[in-house]
């Protein structure tokens, strides 16, 4: 499936700022299921722009610029070709097992997602299934026992706080679903991108409106899958990835650093389409 | 192109450590050559270290009521606590290098690194005593080197008038400085041609870098007004008063053209100290008296510096003047992954 994505991060200052200095993450991945057919990149003010890869292969840039400015925009137009049709079907050749720093990422605590006893306590059911069963099993059971609800949770809102109140939006969901995973010895890692929505069952319908989040999860039979519960879906073709890391903290589309005295309102659109 | 305030900041210091520390570097071994060539017995050897430590005498001098020789040159060379001393400049330098590291070349960053670690090799204060002059030369070459390569494998872009501009401010500072840490010799019975002062104002000649090129336009004999003439006002020369002033205005001028508005008070400072260089004639300037003179120019060139520091190390966006610029970046907000 073709798939266009348009991605506007948008931050108006109240008065004039300098010295901005933008660490973006919103460069396509491309690997076995993703290619990229066309990526641009345009930002305000003009600047200075580096791009880099990051340490988990992730596509960043670093944008500087030192003029005085109040607003600060950074655009994207992304095309990409997803290919995973069927997400359950096995793989044809048998998944190579992870190195001893993939297993250490996607196992050990990281500083968003803590071991908890709680989160033990939620995947315990879970940890005699078959990894990829054990997987949606925890999916399904964020989905149904953790409510939807944008706007009470913020982004520095921790997973002990998710799990207490169990409400929260995709970001919370994936890293509540991260934990229960690796609790039970399964690595997982999170995937910052974006989805295309849809009214049939099997395609998502929430977190649209701005950059999605879900909880990839390796498996011996399938290899890195990803599993969303906040659609309780398993990634299929219309989701698009940006970037992976252990946590959120390892990902964040936009993050930054101004000169001035004034705050920053930031304003985030996303609109996805399918192509042909 | 447009540069961070932070980034012009440490270019302008890690060139003005680089040429501070060259001075460092020539001074001490001219001293040594002076106490060979001077000295005689009835000559203590610290006269000739003393004068170096500048009007305060700080750490030894202050320990010892009388330090000795090698108690000066460990304060110039290796004295961590002595922030003016060879390997502070060095540290300084190269931490300044490290924060700006993307906007030098491999190259430079390379010499300035092993510049730096050559100096904190266990025993090097040993080697400055076996062989003060071989350390000399060695340190020295390997610091102009960092010049050299600064100017040859650098854009010579905004940032690098940057470099520019610190160097040849820090060679006007440090030149004046020697002059008039010399400028009692003056006053005593100057005109012996092959004397006692003859071979000082030599070494005043040697510690600027320009005996041989002062030899090409006045020939061997060291006059101390000729002297004097050649490091105030030639034109020509780059270690000179005169061409590192107008090097530096120069250098300011260049950036002055990307940022107009902010320019303005530095670039008077720096027209206030050429035009006084331009202009003068060594007859006028002893006149005035060289202490006084050099005062006036140290005075144009701490105010350019400032100026300088307030116009592009701490600039407040426009518009926004009233509010006390914070100087520590402020994080931008998040964005929520819905």
């Amino acid at each position: 499936m073709r798939l266009a994505v348009h991605h506007v991060n948008r931050i108006e200052f109240e008065a004039d700022v300098t010295e901005s200095v933008m660490d973006v993450r919103v460069g396509p991945l491309e690997d076995a299921h993703q290619r990229v057919q066309r990526f641009q990149l345009r930002w305000e003010p003009p600047g200075h722009v580096r791009r880099y890869q990051d340490g988990f292969g992730n596509a960043a840039h670093l944008l500087t610029s030192a003029r005085t400015h109040s607003t600060l925009q950074v655009s994207t137009d992304t095309e990409v070709e997803t290919l995973l049709q069927d997400p359950f079907a096995m793989p044809a050749e048998v998944p190579r097992p992870l190195g001893p720093l993939e297993l250490a990422d996607g196992l050990q605590a990281s500083a968003l997602v803590p071991a908890l006893d709680g989160l033990a306590d939620l995947a315990y059911p879970f940890r005699q299934l078959e990894p990829f069963d054990a997987a949606r099993g925890m999916m399904a059971m964020v989905y149904r026992e953790f409510e939807y609800q944008p706007g009470v949770t913020d982004v520095t809102t921790p997973v002990a706080e998710v799990l207490e109140g169990r409400r929260g939006v995709c970001q919370d969901f994936a890293h509540v679903l991260i934990g229960l995973c690796r609790s039970i010895g399964l690595p997982a890692r999170y995937v910052s991108g974006y989805i295309l929505t849809g009214d049939h069952t099997l395609e998502p319908s929430r977190g649209s409106g701005a950059s999605h989040a879900w909880t990839e999860v390796f498996t011996p039979s399938h290899g890195w899958r990803g599993f969303d519960p906040t659609n309780n879906l398993v990634a299929n073709e219309r989701y698009v990835k940006i970037a992976i890391g252990r946590d959120y903290h390892d990902v964040p589309p936009t993050r930054g650093t101004y000169h001035g005295v004034v705050v920053g309102k930031l304003a985030v659109s996303v609109s996805t389409r399918q192509l042909d | 192109m447009t540069l961070l305030c932070r980034v012009a900041e440490n270019l302008f210091w890690l060139s003005r450590y680089i040429e501070r520390a060259v001075s460092i570097v020539r001074v001490l071994d001219v001293t040594a050559h002076l106490e060979l060539d001077a000295g005689d017995p009835g000559t203590p050897d610290v006269d000739f270290w003393i004068p170096l430590l500048g009007p305060v005498l700080p750490g030894v001098a202050a320990q010892a009521p009388q330090p000795r020789p090698e108690d000066i040159r460990y304060f110039l060379a290796f004295d961590a606590d002595n922030s003016g001393s060879l390997i502070s400049c060095l540290r300084n330098a190269r931490g300044a290098a490290r924060r700006v590291r993307d906007s030098l070349s491999s190259e430079m960053w390379e010499q300035i690194n092993v510049t730096y670690l050559r100096l904190e090799e266990p025993n090097r204060f040993v080697q400055l005593e076996e062989d003060l002059h071989g350390f000399s030369r060695q340190t020295r070459d390997s610091l102009l080197l960092v010049q050299g390569l600064s100017e040859t494998t650098l854009a010579h872009d905004e940032a690098w008038q940057f470099l520019s501009l610190g160097m040849y401010l820090e060679r006007t500072d440090g030149l004046s400085r020697l002059l008039e840490r010399q400028s009692h010799l003056l006053t005593s019975d100057a005109t012996s041609e092959y004397g006692y002062d003859a071979v000082r104002w030599l070494a005043v000649l040697r510690s600027a870098g320009s005996s041989e090129a002062y030899s090409r336009y006045y020939s061997l004999r060291v006059q101390p007004v000729r002297v004097l003439e050649f490091l105030l006002l030639n034109a020509s020369f780059p270690q000179t008063l005169s061409y590192s002033v107008s090097a530096a205005w120069h250098a300011l001028e260049a950036i002055s053209q990307e940022s107009s508005a902010r320019s303005a008070p530095p670039l008077r400072a720096l027209v206030r100290a050429r035009a006084s260089l331009e202009h003068a004639s060594i007859d006028e300037v002893l006149e005035m008296g060289l202490k006084e003179f050099l005062h006036g120019i140290r005075a144009n060139i701490a105010e350019a510096s400032d100026q300088i520091a307030a116009a592009y190390f701490r600039f407040a966006p426009e518009g926004n003047r009233h509010h006390a610029v914070a100087r520590a970046a402020q994080l931008m907000a998040a964005q929520q992954q819905q």
